[in-house]
């Protein structure tokens, strides 16, 4: 049985122009926990330092930030409450145009050339008002980093654009560089942003387009959830507006979404956004503006169980760039990334008859990143941790979405402490046991040849070389106060794998020092000292 | 009586066999006027002994017939008569007044037998005063008894025994003079070794004998004599000098020696070799002074040695320093005595100065080793200055100093830091005076991924760089280092570099890369440059010369002059040829601080810091990730044993001793209770075969240990080492090799298990992790064969915030690296440079040897007159 979310709640999306710019930043009830959702994406992390520069903005970061919001007219709402699937992207294309002499032929012709290229290519799915906007002057890639999530929330949240798309265009040695980014209301994220060169200056109006094109982020609604949670029916906004380009659909068959949660309040205003990680949608089928999609993702029944006034969401994600920087580091230490670490890469789930052997093997660098190229072929991708013997953490991801992105893993520290340990101590054992009967044998040869000067020593050797008890103890040294330790941190795995190791250990310890092994060598010296 | 028995049992004398109890009878019953009727007959003419008896007993048996001769007819027995081990075959010749030769057994007492009596019998009538009565009488029977000789004649047999009045005895010719007739024989007739032989014989039976000195003389200078006729100058010069040293005045010898010489210095001299010709003009003139020989040499030799001088004058005054020092260097090496010279040679000598040192291998020369060699790390102190460098190392722990800066002041809780630079220079400092941006220029480079020089750790702890003015730049970091000089150990001015040799084929491919991007990148210039570089011998000058009006300059050239084993090198130190010896041999230490003499000609310095042998394994090698293999290759190591016979050549020897890690033995790094695995070859052996076991269940070898690989430096010394490890792996069945020197694409290729690393790890917490890795710079993808917890343990030093943190850090590891046997700690040995004590300015107790080079005085002195003569083993001094 799916769960429906309810067309009345989408319906109120279309109202959203009321939801505040407040960013929420609190975890709400029934989301999944700090455990549950160990990585966060740039985008969610950048919110907070942001906000706090909303409340108090740093003197002297005037150029880098916004202006004030112009007095544009705000498209008026439908008056009409429409399915999302036939509701268009109400977009804002920002261009700023760098004061380079050279581009003063092209200044004039890029905003109409745009608006005429937008009109003509995406027709009804964008209805779409393009601007030069001084305040994105110098109209350079530098001033579009500069703009935080937050940045963008607080300059365009108040206004009714669903999507506000910037870009610059600016002179670059003999070519002309092309930036944008995307902003989504919905979401209230952003993406990276991305730029490229170009040396036609025919084609720049294109070029530009392009590269706008290339961050729009369709969103799609969450209409049911299979009773598995593996699978899902979605309907996506513009999806029956059908744009003149065939190329330019909100999405097609293959196509990933990231879903995430909006939470309202009992006014229908959004109290809170939750990002899911390290889970996608894969559109397997559209019918228009209906879609379904299968599920992959790192928490098992993430999208399962009903919310109260809660809506779940899609965004599509696309890759932009060529690789993402993974940086690793243990929960609650992000100071203390995880270098030298193993990351395997593979294109898909390994099973009991394919174990997946054409893995790409990476290792964190000293920031604790690790650079996940993108694969147009597979484009989801199962990231694993591995250290020691272990595997730390299994997520699904899409390199290439953003440029850097984070994932928290498990502090593995206390075992891999034991496990050094453990390996030191499986050398001695080994050590010891090859030594004992070495000695044993050549005091049993000495002794039967009547040589005691010679034997004796050996076998007081052999009675002063550890004892069974004496590993015992010592592997019990190690083991108790690292089990103390993955308790105290709530790590359960870690704790599973210490105990497993050092029973491991303690099984080779009690079957190769066994002293009935010592109690048979010395009767046997016994014997012969007495026959002799 | 005065021919009792007692008196006469003279038979029985020490070397003259005991007479049969026959001949003994008789002689007691002969009269005292046998002597005297002997003589008579003697006199006479030939007679029989029985006619010497006044009334022959009745029967008796025909009596033997003396038969005297003159001397001239008598014949020196031959050579073998007096190699006949018989003594009974020796005679003495009693030659009496009238020429007639008695021959007699053995006299005694010999030699002087006549002028002892003589003696005797004069202390015996200095006893007469006093004597009265039956004591007289006595007295005068003894004294009379005195007057006569006793000798045994064996041609006389049966009655050998007879008297003879000393008055009628002209000398003796003993046997041991027919011996000494012989050898002059045979000396005259050239038979040296037949001589020798005779006079090798006699000198054990009798050394004392008088004329046996001179014979021996005579023998020798005869020998050199035929050497020297038979053109082995060399040879005979050698026993001239035997000669000169027993007799100085032997006749004809100086003659002889100057012969000796005369061709060998005129080969010398054609050479071009001086020094050589010098040595034998000091030897002619040791053996003979002012002869000939000597003379015409020595005005050719100070007529050259005043052209070269005259010619470096000229140089000097034209300002062409470094020729006239080679010149007048030359005039030196020709004939220091040369008047005028000295003081020449020190005007130009401390204008600009050469310091020469002694070397047994040149940087760049091609190896099999991969990594820095001694020489090669000698031209690297030469050629660049780091931004920081080791001033001293003292209680575990290094301390820096720099020739760049004023000072550097952390901010921000050391986060950043302010380096302002030293504005001016002191005219004999070899670095430049650099403004900040040709500093944060090679800095950059370390933080560009794309280039060579590219170095991840300090890229991980910086965040910014900024010039702030032209001496002050500012150094933003991530991470606040522990040890920040440390981490600014790289050069930043270097000497311009020739291009590359062959040698680099066998380098590390990153230095190859590095040396490229300095080409393309250079350092600012300074140092000193390799300008010259022969097969024996390398020449470094001074980059930025000093100026002229200094009242004090200091060296300008440092020339590594290549010998081929450490004692010729310390021959030469001794002969004056070098100034500096680095790095000697052990036991070279020794001997020049166990000799006094020595001792007080140079300054024999300990280094700071002693140089630390590991193995480290192949980390590429699946066999050797076995703990057991690993353990067991350390138990069967012998390494004190090795210590003491090969490297230090002293057992219980106090320069070297065994270590427990790659860290000096008083560094902080070092874990308390971290001790070396003893030498037990059985737990070696055990190992070694539970390693089989779980190599081949693993399926990692197919049956028996694949056959070890260890590449080892080209330092003949440490091969030898090597060697013997291999040996000792050999007993426990690991079958081991050592790389051939000429095998350059070992390790390029992998075809190596173990390798022979010398370190002075003196900031361990910078430098653990690429030694680890063996590579230059700490790279996180080099720990890839580690496992996890030691990379991560690796990893953790060198995060760690403050230096007490890291010293823990780095103990733990040492404790982990140590049970984890990834590693053999096998020896550290103190390291020596020793300074000819014309030389100043170095450190007390250098770190490297070169240390301060740019402020070492070299004063100028002409090397002593005799000092040609120290190669000599023992000088020939009389």
């Amino acid at each position: 049985m799916k769960r429906l979310i309810g067309p009345w709640m989408l319906l109120l999306l279309v109202g959203s122009a009321a939801l505040t710019s407040r960013r929420a930043v609190v975890l709400a009830e029934g989301v999944p926990d700090a455990a549950a959702a160990p990585a966060t994406t740039p985008a969610a992390e950048a919110t907070t330092p942001a906000a706090a520069a909303t409340e108090a903005p740093p003197s002297g970061t005037s150029e880098a930030q916004p202006p004030a919001p112009e007095a544009t007219p705000v498209p008026k709402p439908s008056s009409l409450p429409l399915p999302i699937d036939q509701l268009p992207y109400r977009v804002l294309v920002v261009v700023g145009i760098a004061p380079d002499p050279e581009l003063a032929v092209e200044r004039a012709a890029i905003i109409p050339g745009l608006r005429e290229r937008i009109a003509s290519r995406l027709g009804p799915l964008w209805d779409a008002e393009v601007q030069l906007a001084d305040w994105l002057s110098p109209g350079r890639q530098s001033v579009l980093e500069s703009f935080s999530e937050a940045d963008l929330n607080d300059r365009f949240l108040p206004r009714e654009f669903d999507k506000v798309f910037l870009a610059t265009v600016e002179q670059a040695g003999a070519g002309v560089r092309i930036s944008a980014r995307e902003w989504d209301r919905n979401s209230q994220s952003a993406t990276a942003v991305t730029s490229r060169l170009t040396y036609e200056r025919r084609v720049l109006i294109d070029r530009l387009l392009a590269e706008v094109l290339l961050h729009f982020r369709p969103i799609a609604a969450v209409e049911s959830v299979s009773e598995d949670g593996l699978s899902v029916e979605l309907r996506i906004r513009g999806g029956e507006l059908l744009p003149p380009d065939p190329d330019l659909r909100p999405a097609v068959v293959g196509s990933y979404l990231r879903p995430y949660f909006r939470y309202l309040d009992r006014k229908r205003q959004l109290r809170q956004l939750q990002t899911i990680p390290w889970t996608y949608l894969q559109v397997t089928d559209i019918e228009r503006g209906r879609m379904q999609a299968e599920l992959t993702t790192a928490f098992p029944g993430i999208l399962s169980g009903s919310r109260r006034r809660t809506e779940l969401m899609a965004i599509v994600v696309k890759t932009r760039f060529e690789e993402t920087a993974l940086r690793i580091y243990p929960r609650g230490q992000p100071e203390n990334p995880m270098a030298a670490t193993r990351v395997d890469v593979l294109d898909r789930r390994p099973t009991e008859e394919d174990a997946v052997s054409d893995r790409l093997v990476l290792y964190t660098d000293r920031f604790g990143d690790v650079r996940i190229p993108a694969n147009p072929e597979h484009p989801l991708q199962y990231v694993y941790v591995l250290v020691g013997k272990g595997v730390l953490a299994m997520v699904p991801f899409i390199p290439g979405e953003q440029p850097f992105a984070t994932l928290d893993v498990p502090d593995d520290g206390p075992r891999l402490l034991v496990e050094g340990e453990i390996a030191i101590m499986e050398a001695e054992l080994i050590e010891l046991v090859a030594r004992r009967e070495v000695t044993m044998a050549r005091a049993l040869g000495y002794a039967r040849a009547g040589k005691w000067d010679q034997a004796d020593p050996l076998v007081e050797e052999v009675k002063h070389l550890p004892t069974r008890e004496m590993i015992l103890e010592r592997l019990d040294r190690i083991r108790l106060p690292a089990i103390d330790s993955a308790r105290r941190t709530r790590n359960r795995v870690a704790e599973v794998r210490i105990n497993q190791m050092c029973n491991q250990l303690r099984e080779h310890i009690e079957r190769h020092l066994n002293p009935d092994r010592l109690r048979a060598f010395l009767q046997e010296i016994a014997e012969l000292k007495q026959a002799g | 009586m005065l021919w009792n028995g007692t008196a006469l049992r003279h038979p029985q004398r020490a070397g003259v066999p005991a007479l049969p109890a026959t001949v003994r009878d008789r002689w007691r019953r002969g009269s005292s006027r046998a002597g005297l009727w002997l003589v008579l007959l003697l006199l006479s003419g030939p007679l029989t002994a029985d006619d010497a008896q006044q009334t022959p007993p009745e029967n008796a048996p025909p009596q033997p017939m003396l038969q005297p001769r003159k001397l001239e007819e008598m014949e020196v027995p031959p050579a073998e008569h007096f190699l006949d081990p018989d003594p009974n075959s020796a005679r003495d010749w009693i030659v009496l007044k009238t020429g007639t030769v008695i021959v007699t057994l053995p006299l005694s007492p010999r030699p002087n037998t006549l002028a002892l009596r003589q003696q005797q019998i004069q202390e015996h009538q200095a006893a007469r005063r006093g004597l009265s009565g039956e004591k007289l009488e006595t007295w005068r029977r003894e004294l009379e008894k005195l007057r006569f000789l006793d000798v045994s004649i064996p041609e006389l047999e049966p009655e050998p025994e007879y008297r003879l009045p000393l008055d009628q005895i002209d000398r003796i010719i003993h046997h041991e003079d027919q011996w000494l007739l012989r050898i002059d024989q045979l000396i005259a007739d050239r038979n040296i070794e037949a001589a020798l032989e005779l006079l090798g014989t006699l000198q054990q039976r009798r050394p004392d004998w008088p004329g046996l000195q001179t014979r021996t003389e005579d023998l020798i200078f005869v020998d050199g004599d035929v050497r020297l006729a038979a053109g082995k100058t060399e040879e005979a010069l050698m026993l001239f000098e035997e000669v000169a040293r027993r007799r100085p005045d032997y006749p004809g010898l100086p003659a002889k020696a100057g012969a000796a010489v005369d061709q060998q210095i005129a080969a010398a001299l054609a050479a071009g070799d001086y020094r050589q010709a010098r040595l034998f003009l000091a030897r002619l003139n040791q053996i003979a002074p002012g002869t000939p020989v000597f003379q015409k040499y020595m005005a050719d030799l100070a007529q050259r040695a005043q052209t070269a001088a005259d010619r470096a004058k000229e140089l000097f005054n034209a300002g062409r320093l470094a020729e006239a020092v080679s010149a007048v260097e030359e005039a030196a090496r020709i004939w220091p005595e040369t008047p005028g010279l000295a003081s020449t040679y020190k005007s130009i000598g401390d204008r600009y100065q050469r310091v020469r040192v002694g070397v047994t291998r040149l940087a760049e020369q091609p190896t099999a080793y991969p990594f820095e060699t001694e020489a090669d790390e000698r031209h690297r102190r030469l050629t660049q200055i780091p931004l920081f460098e080791i001033a001293s190392f003292s209680g575990g722990a290094a301390r820096y100093r720099t020739r760049f800066f004023d000072e550097w002041m952390p901010s921000n809780l050391g986060r950043t830091m302010r380096f302002t630079l030293r504005q001016t220079r002191q005219p004999w400092e070899m670095q430049p005076t650099l403004l900040g941006w040709p500093i944060t220029e090679q800095l950059a480079r370390r933080l560009d991924p794309h280039s060579p020089r590219f170095d991840e750790r300090f890229a991980g702890y910086v965040q910014s760089m900024t010039v702030e003015s032209p001496f002050e730049f500012v150094i933003a970091f991530r991470r606040v280092p522990p040890r920040l000089e440390a981490l600014l150990t790289e050069p930043v001015v270097a000497a311009p570099q020739r291009p590359s040799s062959p040698a680099g084929e066998a380098r590390e491919p990153s230095a190859e890369d590095a040396a490229g991007d300095a080409q393309a990148f250079p350092f600012p210039a300074g140092g000193f440059e390799l300008v010259e570089r022969t097969e024996s011998q390398a020449l470094y000058r001074r980059h930025i010369p000093e100026p002229e009006r200094q009242r004090v300059y200091h060296v300008a050239e440092v020339v590594e002059k290549l010998y081929s084993d450490p004692e010729a090198a310390v021959t030469a130190l001794q002969q004056g040829e070098i100034d500096v010896l680095p790095s000697p041999p052990a036991w070279i230490v020794r001997r020049l601080q166990n000799d006094e003499v020595l001792k007080s000609a140079f300054f024999i310095q300990q280094h700071a810091i002693p140089e630390t042998h590991v193995l480290l394994f192949n980390p590429q090698q699946p066999v050797l990730r076995s703990r057991e293999l690993r353990r067991a290759l350390i138990y069967a190591t012998n390494r004190q044993g090795i210590l003491e016979d090969v490297l230090l050549r002293q057992p219980g020897g106090s320069q070297g001793r065994v270590v427990a890690g790659p860290f000096p033995s008083n560094s902080r790094a070092n874990a308390a209770g971290v001790q070396p695995r003893p030498y037990d070859p059985y737990a070696g052996f055990a190992l070694a075969l539970a390693a089989r076991n779980s190599l081949a269940a693993a399926k990692v070898i197919s049956g028996e240990l694949p056959r070890l690989r260890l590449l080892a430096p080209p330092d003949p010394l440490i091969r030898e080492a090597a060697q013997r490890l291999v040996a000792d792996w050999g007993v426990i069945g690991i079958d081991a090799e050592l790389i051939p020197d000429d095998d350059h694409a070992a390790y390029a290729a992998g075809r190596w298990d173990l390798i022979y690393r010398r370190v002075q790890m003196t900031e361990p917490i910078v430098q653990l992790w690429p030694f680890l890795t063996l590579q230059p710079t700490a790279r996180i993808a080099d720990l890839a064969p580690f496992p996890d917890w030691l990379k991560q343990e690796i990893i953790a030093l060198d995060r760690a915030a403050d230096y007490i943190r890291a010293e823990e850090r780095v103990k733990l590891l040492h404790r982990h690296l140590t049970d984890e046997a990834s590693l053999i700690p096998l020896w550290e040995l103190d390291q020596y440079t020793i300074y000819r004590k014309n030389l100043r300015g170095f450190p007390v107790s250098p770190v490297y040897c070169y240390d301060n080079v740019d402020a070492w005085i070299r004063e100028a002195t002409l090397e002593p007159a005799g000092s040609v003569l120290a190669s000599l083993p023992g000088g020939i001094a009389p």
